[in-house]
């Protein structure tokens, strides 16, 4: 594995987590709004944007916070339209979402 | 091939197309392949070049560093200096410092030094970029006390009501037929910790403006080697993004989406030439036709230069995740998936890209929305959306002469500045698109891209704002353009840059920049928001039961933040335009047969600007009624602050309080 391969899926990964840990442990956390939105603008649409291989940096970026910012509303409204609107459920699906990406990343990179 | 990659490594700033033209070799044939090939193959990257702009400074490059980071001081430190309460019609340029000014300027200076010198520096020019992005659309966050934009409260009404009840109402608001992007700022407002969206609104210029830099990357490269011109187009965005469509809204985020969508179809799904069919590619236009529209008909058929070909399973994930994207535009807004459609129809219907099927889909999706979940809306508002279909100048009429004729002379210099300015960009633009037609340059799909979005001024008015739009869509094709009027020669690489060349780089930016500061901020005036205005509304709120009847002394109060259902908001503009020229009891008398009994009515230093300013009305019209108020029995003052004054309606009850 190179340096490429996996600093995206920890990346995500840390994130995920600190997301979670300040949303749930450590509500007061002074970094919470940037920790929060970094995760929610970039991760769930960075995880499916390594898969897809792009090789330029720019459109791995720009993909993966317009994917972000779609998954995480779509999620929110059907959640919303299902009657079941629970913020700290919809940013555990995320968040869920994401470790699973970089876990599978992860695994499908060692093995090739 | 293997010369050409050569050359091209050597040369990171030559065109593509200007390599095929000098090889002699007509674009279509045999090395156009090839060259897609070697695109491909990962041998060329059309995106940012490598690293080798990060190398020990010379005297020049440390200059084009020290430069805009000293311009970004200065700024920064002269914000301390600006008293927006001085502010007069014009603007914020009537309270500007000169050191702003004067930083703005040496930070164009240093971009195009920079852009001018031999060797690309990408690294630089990108906190060009970010510089001017921050100074151009941070400011007024910074010199202001509060969020800006009146409606910014009302979108803050529709998250902190999402947030509350957990549900949309769309009898309640059109906007809640189109929620997804209030859903996804409830969403976002709550798990970052915040109790409105009012706590970083203030920043979505910034952020949106950061975020466009990708997407049109992404476009123009995918037209163009040429590296010069592609920051130069960037550039120019930004000195004419005057818009003002970047603030908290749904059309900020959506026009984000559409530049993702277009970026995604150029730069992966545009029509190889190979790929044409074959039968199509041997068809032969009549010769009854003249040379001047058979040769308007082979350019209409010509290849797009630049195809970056990529596996069947990556196109279908492009694609998959563009649909995606799009299902935010549907969700989101109701206007925006129409200037997608148009766009991608255009390519479809012209065979620029493909899928041949995504403009149905894209149609499907939005038609299903507009069926199934807008009804609400559509039921009461059939004819706002269908009225003005076909009335091509009475929309053209609200969105440009009519700015222009009503209001206060100084805004009416204002709205004139900015259609100046609007012909001023698109007549660079058809200037620099024939220049790169006479070169050679294949430029259909971006003519088509800066013309697509006109024909939505036959459909709808949007309020007088559909011309601002189409302005906003066109935009990025059309700052190309007129950023190709100086890099559209054929070179291989800028060994010396011609100083006449430089000048009219120079003079073209001090012309869009002066402009800026009366387009932009030419209604600040009306749009800022103070935080006497603020809390005067804060206590309206705290003291006005449910149900009540709040009436705004004109448009533009920074209100229904909260309790969106609660509280009927009515505005004298709407109820009784004409209140300024009648006496204290009519106005006592409509209030009256609105049949409520707890009424209030709140003047703001806002309200006022907008009614001086757009409507017209003498500056102190406003101030005139609340001294008839104060003097008559039918009103009660009960708040006063330096910017807004609240009465209680009192008419009913004859000295009932609240």
């Amino acid at each position: 594995m190179t340096r490429s391969t996996w600093l995206w899926p920890a990346i995500i990964i840390v994130s995920a987590l600190a997301a979670g840990l300040v949303n749930f442990v450590i509500p007061e956390a002074v970094g919470r709004p940037i920790i929060v939105m970094w995760f929610l603008f970039v991760c769930p649409g960075m995880v499916l944007v390594r898969f897809f291989r792009l090789e330029e940096p720019i459109s791995q970026w720009t993909i993966a916070i317009a994917l972000s910012l779609s998954i995480d509303a779509l999620v929110a409204g059907i959640q919303m339209y299902a009657g079941r609107w629970f913020p700290a459920g919809t940013l555990g699906i995320l968040i869920g979402f994401c470790l699973i990406g970089a876990i599978i990343q992860i695994g499908k990179f060692k093995t090739s | 091939m293997n010369l050409f990659k050569l050359k091209y490594k050597q040369e990171s700033d030559m065109s593509l197309v200007d390599t095929l033209k000098i090889g002699s070799t007509p674009l279509g044939q045999q090395s156009d392949i090839q060259l897609i090939d070697t695109l491909k193959m990962g041998s060329i990257q059309p995106g940012l070049p490598g690293l080798n702009s990060l190398k020990l400074p010379k005297p020049l490059d440390a200059i084009c560093v020290l430069l805009p980071l000293f311009a970004f001081f200065l700024w920064a430190i002269s914000l301390q200096h600006v008293s927006v309460y001085d502010m007069n019609d014009l603007g914020l340029i009537s309270v500007l410092s000169p050191k702003i000014i004067v930083a703005l300027v040496i930070l164009m200076f240093s971009f195009v030094l920079t852009l001018q010198q031999p060797q690309m520096r990408v690294s630089v020019l990108a906190l060009h970029i970010v510089l001017v992005i921050i100074i151009l659309y941070g400011t007024e966050n910074l010199i202001e006390e509060a969020p800006r934009f009146a409606v910014v409260y009302r979108h803050a009404g529709y998250a902190e009501y999402i947030m509350r009840t957990g549900t949309v109402d769309p009898n309640l608001d059109a906007y809640f037929s189109w929620p997804g992007f209030f859903v996804l700022s409830a969403f976002v407002t709550r798990v970052a910790g915040y109790q409105t969206i009012l706590s970083y609104a203030g920043w979505a210029p910034v952020f949106y403006n950061l975020i466009y830099f990708g997407p049109m990357y992404m476009i123009f490269t995918s037209i163009t080697t040429n590296k010069r011109l592609v920051w130069l187009a960037l550039w120019f965005f930004y000195l004419t993004n005057w818009i003002a469509q970047d603030y908290f809204s749904p059309q900020g985020l959506n026009f984000f989406l559409y530049l993702v969508i277009i970026a995604i179809l150029l730069t992966w799904f545009k029509i190889a030439p190979k790929a044409k069919p074959h039968k199509r590619q041997h068809w032969q236009f009549p010769t009854r036709f003249s040379p001047s529209v058979s040769w308007f008909l082979s350019w209409l058929r010509a290849p797009d230069p630049l195809c970056l070909i990529v596996q069947p399973w990556q196109r279908w994930a492009l694609l998959t995740s563009l649909i995606v994207v799009f299902g935010l535009v549907v969700f989101s807004h109701p206007l925006t998936p129409f200037f997608v459609l148009a766009s991608v129809t255009t390519m479809v219907v012209f065979r620029r890209c493909h899928p041949f099927w995504l403009p149905i889909l894209m149609a499907i999706m939005t038609g299903a929305w507009l069926f199934f979940m807008t009804q609400a809306f559509l039921a009461g508002h059939s004819n706002m959306v269908l009225g003005n279909f076909g009335a091509v100048s009475s929309n053209i009429s609200s969105s440009v002469t009519s700015r222009t004729s009503n209001g206060d002379p100084q805004h009416q210099f204002i709205a004139l500045t900015r259609i100046i300015m609007t012909g001023f960009i698109w007549v660079l633009a058809f200037i620099g698109a024939v220049r790169r037609l006479r070169k050679g340059h294949q430029d259909i799909t971006y003519i088509l891209l800066a013309v697509a979005p006109f024909p939505l001024i036959v459909a709808q008015d949007y309020g007088g704002e559909m011309f601002l739009r189409v302005y906003l869509f066109t935009l990025p094709f059309m700052v190309f353009f007129a950023a190709a009027l100086f890099y559209s020669k054929y070179r291989l690489v800028i060994r010396k840059t011609s100083p006449w060349m430089t000048i009219a780089i120079i003079v073209t930016n001090l012309v869009l920049l002066g402009g800026f500061f009366f387009t932009r901020y030419g209604n600040e005036y009306m749009d800022y928001m103070t935080n006497a205005e603020v809390d005067s509304v804060y206590y309206l709120y705290s003291i006005a039961p449910p149900n009540s009847l709040l009436i705004a002394g004109w448009n533009d109060t920074p209100w229904q933040y909260k309790n969106y259902e609660k509280y009927t908001c009515e505005s004298l503009a709407e109820i009784l335009p004409d209140v300024v020229n009648l006496k204290v009891s009519k106005l006592a008398q409509v209030i009256s047969s609105q049949r409520n009994p707890h009424i209030y009515l709140l003047f703001t230093r806002g309200e006022k600007a907008q009614a001086h300013l757009l409507y017209g009305l003498p500056n102190d019209a406003l101030d005139r009624l609340e001294d008839a108020m104060l003097k008559s029995e039918e009103f009660k003052q009960i708040y006063s602050n330096r910017d807004a004054q609240i009465f209680i309606f009192v008419g009913n009850t004859k000295g009932g309080g609240s």
